[in-house]
């Protein structure tokens, strides 16, 4: 076994003792300010002599921890997911991304956490100068800060990039399991969702993912959306779900809105607004009571809005799956947002920390996709089953 | 007095202007309604030769049906673009004769497998399909429309304006055929 320690680590001590020497120069600093004469020098020998102690206590033990982290031999194997062809490929590549990342992010982590404490002990030596001077509780709360900004510095574009990476490489591979179907970065239609009003008003949208291709015979798009109102405390979320559009096998034309009842202003406010798409009135009361219909063409409306159709939509709203469901029809392309019931991020990569072909990651973006995919089959079923029942 | 009497006089010929109004409108919204449900029956038209055609391939020994269906077809034509009540409740009558012979046809065909599966034939009846729900959907959009008339012209004072506004016999209805009355089975939508 080698006696000493590696290059890395023995720089990592070096600075910890470093920064420990500056700490207690800093408080001795701060001591003498407030303290002006031989019992700010005493008070400020020994405190930042032990605070100095202290940090090259728990910086030193920090460098151990990871040191023996790395060299320790795993408990058990890892639970890998058994990959076979294209994505075990993939995933032996992510595998090389991944360490390269780790030791990425420990490099810089090694000399952006120093500078951060140092910059934060600078401040509060600054801060000494002041009418309220920080205390030596406040130097070890920013200290802590410092370590976590330095590390979050080192880690955050690296660990981004991973992310990406490991979306646009196996998320494909996924979903080519389940038929024709691919993965892509989201390109929602927000000026289409906006200028038919699907949504309630928002002020910003996060979409990443998408899922589209062909599916039962049928194309199909699905995003992963979130749309945002206000910021600060009056931030609010509008719509977090999943906008399936599907191509229907149909003749139909112009554009249909069905959105959840406002209320009376709230459908008289939306009728003021006018455009293209006049109210719908449909012989469902019980449907009429819960949706708004607008429509650019009358029939081509209730020839999609069957009685059937209306009936299977209130089924899956109340099927506690996803909360009331919205569609805009344009032609024959069907866009449902249907409302998620969770609040957990779908489509979500293991971090750089974890194996790439970590089993329980991978199964949970398998999981992801055969969700979404139920969202597909009850856009689907909502037309093809509505056009066996009768008219 | 004479000022009371002037506003009272005032709201009652306002409140009878935008009835005139409501009943103008929904009686031309009857009419866009109708010109609506010709453009689907045309469609419907146009599509029966063509299925006649195939069908005459082999349905040799179901001739009847197949020149009662082009005699329906016919009528129903004639009748296209009718806008006096009576001849659009003829209009109606013969469209769902129509309906359930064409109805008839393709149940007959299921039992000629090769009919069945003759591509051009397969084609025929998902255009079939199509073209029905587009004439059920301006049956439903001609209905709803037939009923706001009604209400506006069968509620006092509608009876009192309706004259006024040019409707003298009511529109009828377009009942659905038989065969599209089925309930709507809410167990296979859970």
């Amino acid at each position: 076994m080698n006696a000493r320690p590696p290059g890395g680590a023995a720089r990592a001590l070096a600075l910890v003792l470093l920064v420990a020497a500056l700490a207690w120069a800093a408080i001795l600093f701060g001591a003498v300010r407030q303290q002006p004469g031989w019992e700010g020098w005493v008070s400020g020998l020994f405190g930042g002599g032990f605070m100095a102690l202290l940090i090259a206590a728990a910086g030193a033990w920090g460098v151990l921890f990871t040191l023996r982290r790395a060299n320790r031999p795993a408990a058990g194997p890892p639970q890998l997911f058994l990959a076979e062809g294209e994505l075990a490929q993939v995933l032996a590549e992510l595998e090389e991304v991944r360490e390269r990342t780790k030791q990425q992010i420990h490099a810089g982590a090694l000399w952006r956490i120093p500078v951060c404490v140092v910059g934060v002990i600078a401040l509060w030596v600054l801060g000494q100068t002041g009418d309220d001077p920080p205390d030596v509780f406040d130097l070890i709360l920013f200290m802590g800060g410092a370590v976590l900004a330095g590390y979050a510095w080192a880690a955050w574009a690296l660990s981004e990039a991973y992310r990406r990476l490991y979306k646009a490489r196996v998320l494909p591979k996924i979903a080519a399991d389940f038929g024709a179907l691919t993965w892509r970065h989201a390109q929602p239609p927000l000026d289409e969702y906006r200028r038919h009003r699907l949504f309630p008003d928002w002020d910003s949208a996060h979409a990443e993912d998408e899922i589209h291709g062909e599916y039962r015979g049928l194309p199909l798009s699905i995003i992963e959306l979130k749309l945002i109102r206000g910021s600060g405390k009056n931030r609010r979320t509008v719509f977090n779900g999943l906008a399936a559009a599907v191509t229907l096998p149909r003749g139909l034309s112009g554009t249909t809105v069905v959105v959840p009842d406002k209320g009376m202003f709230g459908n008289l406010a939306e009728r003021m607004r006018g455009g293209p798409c006049q109210p719908v009135r449909l012989e469902d009361p019980v449907f009429e009571k819960a949706y708004e219909v607008y429509a650019s063409d009358q029939i081509s409306a209730r020839a999609l809005l069957t009685p059937a159709f209306m009936a299977r939509f209130m089924a899956l709203a109340e099927s506690g799956r996803f909360g009331a469901p919205a569609a805009l029809i344009q032609d024959n392309r069907l866009i449902m947002a249907l409302a998620a019931t969770h609040g957990r991020n779908l489509f979500e990569p293991p971090s750089y920390r974890k194996p790439a072909a970590g089993r329980e990651a991978l199964t949970q973006l398998h999981d992801d996709i055969e969700a979404v995919l139920r969202a597909a089959d009850a856009v689907i079923d909502l037309d093809q089953a509505a056009r066996l029942q009768p008219r | 007095m004479n000022l009371v009497v002037l506003i009272a006089i005032g709201v009652v010929v306002v409140a009878l202007y935008v009835w005139y109004a409501t009943i103008v409108t929904r009686r031309n919204k009857v009419a866009e309604a109708l010109s609506g449900i010709d453009v689907q029956l045309s469609q419907r038209h146009e599509l029966i030769p063509n299925i006649l055609a195939i069908a005459k391939r082999f349905l040799a020994h179901e001739q009847g049906l197949l020149a009662d269906i082009a005699r329906l077809r016919t009528t129903g034509q004639e009748r296209i673009g009718a806008t006096d009540p009576a001849a659009i409740a003829e209009k109606f009558a013969a469209e769902n004769q129509l309906s359930a012979g064409l109805g008839r046809l393709f149940a007959v065909a299921e039992g000629y497998p090769e009919l069945k599966s003759d591509a051009v034939m397969v084609r025929a009846q998902a255009t079939y399909q199509e073209v029905e729900t587009n004439v059920a959907a301006a049956r439903r959009f001609y209905n709803a429309s037939v009923t706001d008339l009604r209400n506006a012209c069968q509620i006092f004072p509608g009876q009192l304006v309706a004259a006024l506004a040019g409707v003298g016999q009511l529109p009828p209805f377009f009942e659905a055929p038989a065969e599209h009355r089925g309930a709507v089975n809410a167990a296979d939508h859970l």
